[in-house]
């Protein structure tokens, strides 16, 4: 078999089979084909054309496997890159067998790899939208991510489904549970406030560990009950006035989800379910997600991580790790020489022995796909806290109520004492006479709210 | 079944869609590597189900033989990734009829096929004419619930497989808008139950197969 443009591919081995094709590993490993199948010759050159327009649309860094050559025919499919050491999404949505499920969750990578995952899936279909795309059939098989815990790598595959315009077509390779109302009822095509339901299923079903709209009814009852909820003819079991499909299953709700990310969902579940402009997009998602992981602790005894606005940990019920809490915020401007501060109501932790990264998203409120550290935090037994600037440019750590001024150049460290005492010390993100954004560090204290 | 915790929290497991293979073990089948080829497709077939990882479905499979004078049920349905595959064995008669019974025992008994279940789907394969009484039987499975709602599917192998065993494979599939499979050389059997195979894992991961779905898989 070769390619368009004459190179020859030898498939080696396949890896996946679905109802469009299947997928080949090629090219000495580096390349991965997918082949696909066509009811008949008008489908095949339909499919054909559409491949071509997405091969040269340009989607820049976005992590898509995009076609990278077509076959030639009589061969129909592309060849894309390789994704080595990952897996679907899926495999961190449900257990198998009679594993149990909070350790389970945890040897997963735990609630925030869960939010930083999806903050990064989200990022990707954001990338779409953003230029007029939109990706079809976002669903736990068609994200991949990184397999080793210590990777936070997502990729989106199956692009054949990516629209430039949407239109209406049959949904019979839909994902069971993951297409929005009006694209599984033939209403409309798919369009990016699809895209934006399908993620909020899937945010919401891997971060709880049950579907939003499988009840307990339509878990214990016939497959055509589950058909209704899917085309939203029955309340989420969350809603917050018809409780008739509460469920059973998964996770407490306000364990797994911050009130943010609960509004959202409820939002894109309820009037979201009929009226597609409701619901929120999935920029809206990738922020709330991000910042909900900022306020994680990881839990030094069952190494589960939880939100720090818990008294104790919620999977083992030991007491929190010490930590600090960075309120972010912005400086507007100086009026006769004292800075002036816009608050936010964004924060972030940072738990003693832990490397807490800082993104661009916090120090200059960037949109970065890869969500690299500018500055690490890490505070030690003495209650030290040093930041190392990792960033293209200085940052300042300044003292308690404008006290001493330190620079931090590029690629160097300092650090600030004294936590115990006094909080107050704050990293600002840009020289003083220029607006810019400030974590201000306090300690976090315990109040025992029984 | 619930997967539960030891802090309570549970999760839910995918629904199960039922996969019933009703196999001819009668002695011809001996004849030709018949059984042969019949045990490894259906060995690979469960493999590929075994493989397929649905957050929606998982495919359970279930044998039931018939041979010697009477139907067995060779592989109790399972999830599919808990068969232990033994192969089959060709001797005596073919008493279809009794078969029939046994499976529409089988698929109304709900500790094995559970109410929560998908559309269950039966796959008949046979090499020749029944030998017992299995009209009467058809019809208890045809007019059962959830016989009748089955998605029925059959394909006669070998030579030996004349006008009058074709229609009884036509009166057990009862639906003009699927064909009966025909594998007379034996070695087609094996792409008869990849289509098979393609069917049922379209079925678990939309949740539903449309005629014109099938359609796509005749080929
Ligand atoms: N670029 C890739 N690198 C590695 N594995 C891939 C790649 N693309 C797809 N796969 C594997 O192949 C399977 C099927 O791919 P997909 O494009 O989703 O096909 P389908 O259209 O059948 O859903 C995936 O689940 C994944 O495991
Ligand atoms: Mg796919
Ligand atoms: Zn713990």
């Amino acid at each position: 078999m070769r390619t368009e443009d004459d190179q020859a591919i030898e498939l080696t081995r396949r890896i996946g089979a679905g109802g469009q094709g299947e997928v080949w590993e090629a090219g000495g490993g580096r390349l991965a084909v997918k082949l696909l199948h066509s009811r008949d010759q008008r489908a095949a050159e339909r499919l054909a054309a559409q491949l071509r327009t997405l091969r040269l649309l340009d989607l820049g860094d976005l992590p898509i496997a995009r076609p990278l050559a077509l076959l030639s025919p009589p061969h129909l499919g592309y060849t894309m890159v390789m994704l080595a050491d990952m897996v679907a999404l899926r495999q961190l949505f449900a257990p198998t067998g009679r594993t149990a499920l909070v350790p389970w969750y945890t040897e997963t990578g735990g609630l925030r790899r869960r939010l930083r995952l999806l903050g990064r899936t989200a990022s990707a279909l954001a990338g779409l939208h953003g230029r007029g795309l939109c990706y079809g059939d976002p669903s736990p098989v068609n994200v991949m991510v990184s397999e080793p815990l210590d990777h936070e790598q997502v990729y989106l595959i199956d692009v054949d489904n990516v629209a430039v315009m949407s239109e209406v077509r049959g949904n019979a390779y839909a994902t069971r549970g993951y297409s929005a109302p009006e694209v599984l009822a033939g209403r409309l095509g798919v369009s990016s406030l699809s895209d934006a339901y399908a993620f909020a299923v899937m945010a919401f079903e891997l971060l709880t560990v049950v579907h939003p709209f499988i009840g307990d009814k339509v878990y214990d009852g016939e497959p055509d009950l589950e058909d209704k909820a899917f085309a939203g003819e029955l309340p989420w079991i969350e809603h917050s006035t018809q409780p008739s499909n509460r469920s059973r299953f998964g996770l407490a709700r306000d364990v797994v989800l911050t009130p943010g990310l609960r509004t959202l969902a409820a939002r894109a579940f309820e009037a979201g379910v009929a009226e597609p402009t409701a619901r929120p997009t999935v920029a809206e998602w990738r922020t709330k997600l991000y910042e909900a992981a900022d306020l994680t602790l990881a839990c030094p005894e069952c190494h589960g991580t939880y939100f720090g606005s818990r008294a104790t940990c919620p999977w083992c019920g030991v007491a929190p790790p010490p930590a600090l809490f960075a309120q972010l915020l912005t400086q507007v401007g100086l009026e006769a020489g004292k800075p002036m501060f816009a608050e936010t109501r964004r924060a972030l932790l940072v738990q003693r022995q832990v490397v807490t990264p800082v993104s661009a998203r916090t120090a200059v409120a960037a949109v970065d796909e890869l969500e690299q550290s500018v500055v690490d935090l890490w505070y030690d037994h003495n209650d030290r806290l040093t930041v190392t600037n990792r960033w293209d440019r200085p940052v300042w750590l300044v003292g308690v109520g404008g006290g001493p001024r330190m620079a931090i150049a590029v690629g160097h460290d300092a650090t600030i004492p004294m936590f115990n005492r006094r909080s107050g010390w704050e990293l600002h993100f840009g020289p003083a006479h220029e607006p810019h954004r400030v974590l201000r560090f306090s300690r976090l204290v315990r109040k025992d709210n029984r | 079944m619930d997967g539960s915790t030891s802090d309570q929290a549970m999760f839910q497991r995918p629904r199960p869609l039922p996969v019933l293979i009703l196999a001819d073990v009668s002695g011809s089948m001996a004849n030709d590597g018949k059984i042969d080829v019949l045990n490894r497709s259906v060995a690979t077939m469960i493999r590929a189900f075994a493989d397929e990882d649905s957050l929606r479905g998982e495919i359970w499979a279930g044998v039931v033989t018939f041979g010697g004078s009477d139907a067995t049920l060779h592989h109790p349905l399972v999830p599919a990734s808990d068969v232990r595959w033994d192969d089959m064995r060709a001797s005596g008669r073919t008493p279809l009829g009794a078969a029939l019974d046994l499976v529409t025992g089988l698929l109304v008994d709900e500790s094995v096929v559970p109410r929560r279940a998908f559309r269950p789907t039966v796959v008949l394969v046979s090499d020749g004419v029944p030998t017992d009484e299995w009209r009467a039987a058809l019809s208890r499975l045809l007019t059962s619930d959830k016989g009748g709602r089955a998605l029925r599917l059959a394909v006669g192998v070998g030579q030996d497989m004349d006008a009058e065993a074709f229609d009884v494979l036509e009166q057990f599939i009862a639906n003009p808008q699927v064909k009966v499979g025909r594998a007379e050389d034996v070695h087609e059997l094996p792409r008869y139950f990849d289509w098979v195979t393609a069917t049922v894992t379209t079925q678990v991961r939309s949740g539903r197969v449309t005629n014109d779905d099938l359609l796509d898989f005749m080929n």
